[in-house]
């Protein structure tokens, strides 16, 4: 009962909810009856998770969920609430999505084949995984695999098999996430590795190689990670004298192509700070002109850890002032 | 070109179960075929296919080759592979009923799923076609699987088109194309539309830098191929193209971009196995190697443009996507 209040708490449980709630289940036409079935059924502990999953997860997701899937996550994650924060109890470990995969319950299953299996670490189940299942290319149609589909057939794409660690590290009681990043470089580009919540704090898993690191966020919720994998510096960016409707991008040079940082978007309203990597990124200022085409602003800027560099956006000076920061 | 489609005429109305049960096993993502309850969607899928050879009117103009390719398929992209065809044929088949031909139902099933569903959007996942019509919304891709599914319930061939980027505006696009026997054509759910080839983005369509047809099986003179997947450039039908050429091929890959959303956003490319492409005339951005170096090619219409990619920066300001070249 204790931790219902806790819970309870975090999760601002106010009058209003209800109708939150029932705009929610209005906007779940086909499952509304299900939630409602499911909420009335509950209570306690149980009752929270499933008023939370229903509040935050995506609209496909309350219309796909089933009781057996809701029993299934709710039931595995509390089984393993324990001492977890939280924050991180509700957003890495009852939260059971990791991708695009369909919504099934998987948590029974995949406790019960890696425990057959001896799986005691994080590095245990990747290592398992590493040695006992394909990789195979991305079919261009079709969905993704659930996570115990994955362990069905033996094989999985490269973003099959992140589901199924991440589902699994969750489905022994360890919350897990999905953190994206972007690398600069010849061999740069976006790639993602879970992290694990282990002794108070945040554990990668298998990591790649750091270097060329500019941007780095937690997946589903959007939170900036960069500071805690490489050495960071600020780029501020000043407004410009521009008419009408631009927009800023920051793009970072890879093989062929400047790849947009689409989850770092500078403000354009306003001057704006952004922490990022140590590297070279292409900035670009962006209007649709009335008569057609579009105008371009280019700049490239150098960001240095532990420094401030400042861009003045659309100016004709090519110097961008560097900065020590305080 | 002919003689291919005097032969495929030829062999019309001889497929039964086994031959389209073999074509679907063999142009199928592998995930479609696992399991009991995919064998049993796939073989209902089959039989109301054939059925609507039987029943249809416009049945016996459809070839083989067409019939196989662009009826038969359980699925249109990454949806969930669901039960659709009953429910869609039960829905449709009153609404063609008195079509005097196959244009005239093509545009009744148009009218019919306007009234059913609306454009919302929804979520990167997309949703099962069921779904779709349960919800009452769904974003353009699900709005096309949605369209596409209920004129194959009633043996009307399509396959999906769209363009990765919009020159003329910040988004993109995904509609169906028809079969007739007088060719393809596009359409797009309306109530309004009085004829094939005519759609709110009609206009929007001429400015476009690339579109593509989606052929779940391998075609001839195909742009590219994605597995068993064939990308078939059919930009001629919707814009004035003109060809870009590399006289000699590329070392590197060429990736060739329009802006959209701010950013240099890749349409196609060119290597050393592809040294061209047909594309709508008007403003590119060609990039290539590391560091990576870039070009800003006009493709001119009605015309071949040759291009050897010669190190070059980017300017600090230009014009891009202009339309027609200029």
């Amino acid at each position: 009962m204790i931790a219902a209040v806790i819970l309870a708490c975090a999760m601002g449980l106010t009058p209003g909810a209800d109708a939150e709630i029932d705009s929610l289940l209005a906007e779940t036409q086909g499952n509304a009856e299900m939630w409602n079935d499911y909420l009335e059924g509950a209570g306690g502990d149980t009752l929270e998770c499933a008023l939370h999953l229903l509040r935050e997860v995506p609209r496909l997701d309350r219309l796909e969920m089933t009781p057996q899937a809701l029993d299934d996550h709710i039931g595995g994650a509390l089984s393993h609430r324990g001492s977890i924060p939280d924050s991180v109890f509700l957003d890495c470990l009852l939260w059971y999505r990791v991708s695009r995969e369909p919504v099934t319950a998987y948590r029974e299953r995949l406790a019960l084949f890696w425990a057959d299996h001896g799986v005691e670490s994080p590095d245990d189940l990747s290592r398992w995984m590493a040695a006992s299942l394909d990789t195979i290319p991305r079919e261009f149609l079709g969905g993704m695999q659930p996570p115990a589909g994955v362990l069905e057939s033996g094989a999985g794409t490269g973003a099959e098999l992140q589901v199924l660690l991440v589902a699994s590290l969750r489905s022994l009681g360890w919350p897990a996430r999905v953190v994206k990043g972007w690398f600069a470089g010849p061999d740069g580009g976006e790639r993602t590795w879970a992290e694990v919540w282990m002794d108070g704090g945040w554990q990668a898993v298998d990591p790649p190689d750091m270097e060329g690191l500019v941007l780095a966020v937690e997946e589903s919720h959007g939170m900036p990670l960069t500071s805690r994998h490489a050495a960071t510096g600020s780029l501020l960016t000043v407004p410009p004298q521009w008419e009408g409707d631009f927009r800023v991008s920051l793009n970072l040079p890879v093989r062929g192509r400047w790849l947009p940082l689409d989850w770092a978007i500078p403000a354009a309203e306003g001057p704006d700070t952004l922490l990022l990597g140590d590297g070279e990124l292409l900035v670009m200022l962006t209007r649709r002109l009335p008569a057609g085409g579009v105008e371009v602003w280019h700049r490239f800027v150098r960001v240095k850890a532990g420094t401030a560099v400042r861009v003045e956006l659309g100016s004709d000076s090519t110097e961008s002032e560097a900065e020590k920061e305080d | 070109m002919h003689v291919l489609i005097m032969l495929l005429l030829s062999v019309g109305g001889v497929l039964d179960y086994d031959d389209c049960l073999a074509h679907l096993q063999a142009h199928s993502p592998a995930s479609d075929l696992a399991g009991e309850e995919h064998a049993s969607i796939i073989g209902e899928n089959v039989r109301l296919a054939l059925w609507t050879r039987d029943s249809m009117p416009w049945g016996p103009s459809v070839p083989d080759s067409v019939f196989l390719r662009y009826v038969l398929p359980a699925r249109v992209s990454q949806e969930p592979l669901v039960r659709w065809r009953p429910r869609f044929r039960e829905a449709v088949l009153p609404v063609v009923r008195g079509a005097e031909s196959m244009e005239e139902a093509i545009l009744l099933v148009s009218a019919w799923a306007d009234s059913v569903i609306d454009y919302r959007p929804t979520q990167f996942r997309d949703q099962s076609p069921l779904v779709t019509w349960s919800s009452g919304i769904g974003r353009c891709e699900e709005m096309t699987v949605f369209f596409m599914d209920a004129l194959r319930s009633v043996g009307i061939p399509c396959r999906q088109v769209y363009t990765p980027w919009w020159t003329t505006v910040d988004s993109n696009h995904a509609w169906p194309e028809v079969w007739t026997p007088g060719g393809w054509r596009y359409t797009d759910i309306s109530a309004e539309q009085e004829t094939l080839n005519s759609t709110w983005f009609t206009e929007r369509a001429r400015g476009a830098a690339l579109v593509v047809a989606i052929v779940p099986d391998s075609v001839p003179g195909a742009m590219s191929f994605r597995g068993d997947v064939s990308v078939l450039n059919v930009t001629s039908s919707y814009a004035e193209t003109g060809l870009l050429r590399c006289p000699e091929p590329p070392e590197e890959e060429i990736t060739v971009s329009v802006v959209n959303y701010g950013s240099y956003r890749p349409i196609t490319s060119l290597d050393s196995a592809r040294t061209q492409v047909e594309l709508g005339g008007g403003v590119y951005l060609l990039s290539w190697g590391w560091p990576v170096s870039s070009a800003r090619v006009t493709v001119a219409a009605g015309d071949t443009t040759l291009f050897r990619p010669v190190a070059g920066v980017l300017p600090e300001r230009c014009v891009m996507n202009v339309e027609g070249g200029g």
